[in-house]
């Protein structure tokens, strides 16, 4: 397995891990009282620090991720960025905006239908995480298979 | 997925000249040893620029490293 390979594979378990782990901490909250199921300033405030802690904890991941590789098989990182990997991040990128477009879509139908606010803040949240699963997956079958 | 209609000769090319690797060539031409490998199966077809310096490390004209397989539409 290639280093992308291998970076796509950390990305997807730490999208899992870092999403798996917040989100259940903030369910937990929310069931705690820390938000009502109908307080949208309490789901907002969950998406908004949702993004941060995202980021940083991708960051973290592959920071050690690297490190471990580095020591175990002594395989220098690839410093460039090439037509190639410009071309999967683009597309798995554009499966991303695909799949969150249609999350999107679908949370402005349960307000439609009548359905409280929470659920639309649910289905957002959801929105985001599996496109953001989709994006990794993508990436690694761009990588094996080709584009 | 992508299985292009664009052949190379790029692995018997490589196995003549010295069997020079993979990432050898790919430093050469300033990819990845990844991209290499995606050319080389047939998953990825390269840009024109890539193209030509790959041909230009064998000394060998565009045609000679690269075909193109004409398909049904």
């Amino acid at each position: 397995m290639s280093f992308q390979e291998k970076r796509s594979v950390v990305s997807l378990i730490s999208t899992v891990l870092i999403s798996v782990g917040y989100l259940s901490y903030m369910f937990q909250r929310a069931q705690e009282g820390g938000g009502t199921t109908d307080d949208g300033r309490f789901w907002a405030a969950v998406i908004l620090i949702f993004i941060p802690v995202f980021i940083v904890g991708n960051v973290i991941l592959h920071i050690v991720f690297s490190i471990i590789n580095t020591l175990v098989t002594r395989e220098q990182e690839p410093t460039i960025t090439d037509e190639f990997d410009k071309l999967v991040e683009l597309k798995a990128t554009r499966n991303f905006y695909h799949i969150f477009m249609a999350g999107f879509l679908l949370s402005l139908v349960t307000l439609v239908a009548g359905l409280p606010s929470y659920v639309m803040f649910l289905v957002v949240i959801a929105a985001v995480v599996v496109a953001a699963v989709m994006q990794d997956i993508s990436q690694l079958f761009y990588y094996r298979r080709g584009v | 997925m992508a299985h292009s209609s664009i052949r190379n000769t790029i692995r018997k090319l490589r196995f003549d000249h010295d069997e020079m690797t993979q990432q050898q060539l790919a430093d050469q031409v300033g990819v990845t040893r990844q991209t290499i490998v995606a050319i080389e199966k047939g998953n990825y077809s390269p840009s024109l620029e890539l193209a030509f310096r790959i041909a230009r490390v064998f000394r060998l004209p565009l045609e000679q490293v690269f075909s193109f397989e004409e398909t049904a539409p």
